[in-house]
């Protein structure tokens, strides 16, 4: 009898290079654009997504079959931002005047209030919101890649909104 | 909610814009990764946590260690070995910050920037020297972006130079000793980089023009460090803004200089100032 093809997944397992490039090599870029939101750096995103990428290699006996690459990704991507940030010599300050240039047709009055309100989140309320709004991850992936539970990640994302709506509707009088 | 969606996917979307161009970084990303999953994990930079409100970047294996002030490249460069001299001058008591003073034993330094200061700290946490130190009045790039400031230091094998200000090289040795060595071009908006060689005897000098409007004049130059035998070696311009290389003398080895390519502009626009880096 013939032996099963064996997946992506076995065979980064078993050491193949082109297999683990071809599950993880999509994921590179949301988790560079993930990693910047976190650390306002590129420079430093890149070598956290560098860093994450070769601990995805080691750790690639971790990741459980049947398991989504993407938010375990992302959860190594995670950890090694926020290892980067405890151990930073210097500290970012997250302002709005990141936004300040005016490049659509939105007011900037009003672009600058969500900027301002997103800035001033808790970082993993921002995660949250990243994952969810901008990586469009359904909510459990989020949760995965949080470390959370599912309802967890689903109230981390109400709580967010709920924080940015009472910020933008005060700033809007 | 689709309304929040909307509007919290644009302004993620502004924020992820100042992220430029990311071109073929994936790839190359992936391929470094794969490269390094064999080399075995050097550990962490090891940070002098127990110094109050510094924060520094130190490499330090019997050397003395570049320090990044304001921004800095990514990597902390290789660094000539050292030999201090001794120091009869500092003895092994408590400095200021509590921290023992360091003896003549001590080989290998790290260095912080801080609050106007330039502070060696032995490899064991013990406090050597420190001098002034004033940053280069050139801190931003471009159309708002910061400029990226490689270190204003460099090690030789028993002292530190650094630049002080805009235009003046001083050194410090690791007995405390301090002075005036050389100047360089700078000013509003010139700055320079500089390394000094192991030997003491050579200057290599970067030179940033940012005053035109879209672009940034380059200028490499090495020379004796007391003056004399000075040499163009490199000029060239690069277009102001993000994507634009320039270079660093970041040291020397075999008597050749070892360069590196470094964007002139920071694609980050929320920079923090050094004043508050501490």
């Amino acid at each position: 009898m013939a032996q099963p093809e064996p997946s992506l997944y076995e065979q980064a397992v078993a050491g193949d290079e082109a297999a683990f490039e071809a599950l993880v090599g999509p994921l590179v870029e949301p988790a560079l654009r993930l990693a910047y939101s976190m650390l306002g750096d590129r420079w430093e995103a890149e070598d956290a997504t560098q860093e994450a990428i070769t601990r995805a290699w080691r750790k690639l006996g971790q990741l459980r079959s049947g398991m989504p690459v993407r938010p375990w990704f992302l959860a190594i991507v995670i950890n090694q931002c926020r290892n980067m940030r405890r151990t930073r010599w210097f500290k970012t300050v997250r302002t709005a005047d990141v936004f300040e240039r005016d490049r659509g047709d939105e007011p900037v009055v009003e672009r600058l209030d969500i900027a301002r309100a997103l800035a001033r989140l808790p970082g993993k309320d921002r995660q949250a919101l990243f994952l969810h709004f901008y990586l469009d991850l359904p909510v459990d992936e989020v949760a995965l890649a949080l470390g959370v539970s599912a309802s967890a990640a689903r109230g981390r994302n109400y709580r967010a909104c709920h924080r940015l709506r009472p910020n933008l509707l005060e700033e809007d009088k | 909610m689709d309304e929040m969606r909307r509007d919290v996917s644009a302004a993620f979307g502004r924020e992820q814009s100042t992220l430029g161009n990311l071109g073929g970084t994936p790839e190359r990303l992936m391929q470094n990764a794969l490269t390094a999953r064999s080399v075995p994990n050097p550990g962490r930079v090891p940070l002098f946590a127990g110094i109050a409100a510094v924060l520094l970047v130190a490499l330090v294996v019997g050397t003395f260690a570049f320090v990044r002030f304001g921004i800095g490249p990514r990597h902390s460069p290789p660094v000539p070995a050292t030999s201090p001299r001794p120091s009869p001058s500092v003895s092994p008591s408590a400095g200021p910050a509590g921290l023992a003073l360091c003896t003549a034993a001590e080989s290998s330094y790290g260095l912080i920037i801080s609050e106007g200061k330039l502070e060696m700290i032995g490899s064991t946490g013990c406090q050597g020297p420190k001098s002034s130190i004033a940053p280069s009045s050139v801190q931003m790039c471009a159309d708002g972006l910061p400029a990226v400031l490689a270190p204003p230091v460099s090690a030789s094998n028993d002292k530190v130079y650094f630049r002080d200000g805009d235009t003046k090289i001083r050194f410090m040795a690791p007995d405390g000793r301090t002075g005036d060595v050389t100047t360089v071009p700078g000013g509003p908006a010139t700055v320079s980089f500089f390394s000094v060689s192991p030997d003491d005897l050579r200057i290599a000098v970067l030179v940033e023009d940012l005053s035109p409007a879209q672009s940034i004049g380059l200028r490499l130059y090495v020379e004796d460090l007391g003056g004399g035998h000075h040499s163009d070696i490199y000029v060239s311009t690069i277009p102001k803004g993000l994507g634009g290389l320039s270079l660093w003398p970041m040291g020397w080895h075999q008597g050749n200089l070892v360069l590196a390519a470094v964007y002139a502009c920071s694609a980050t626009r929320s920079r923090p100032h050094p004043s508050g880096t501490s």
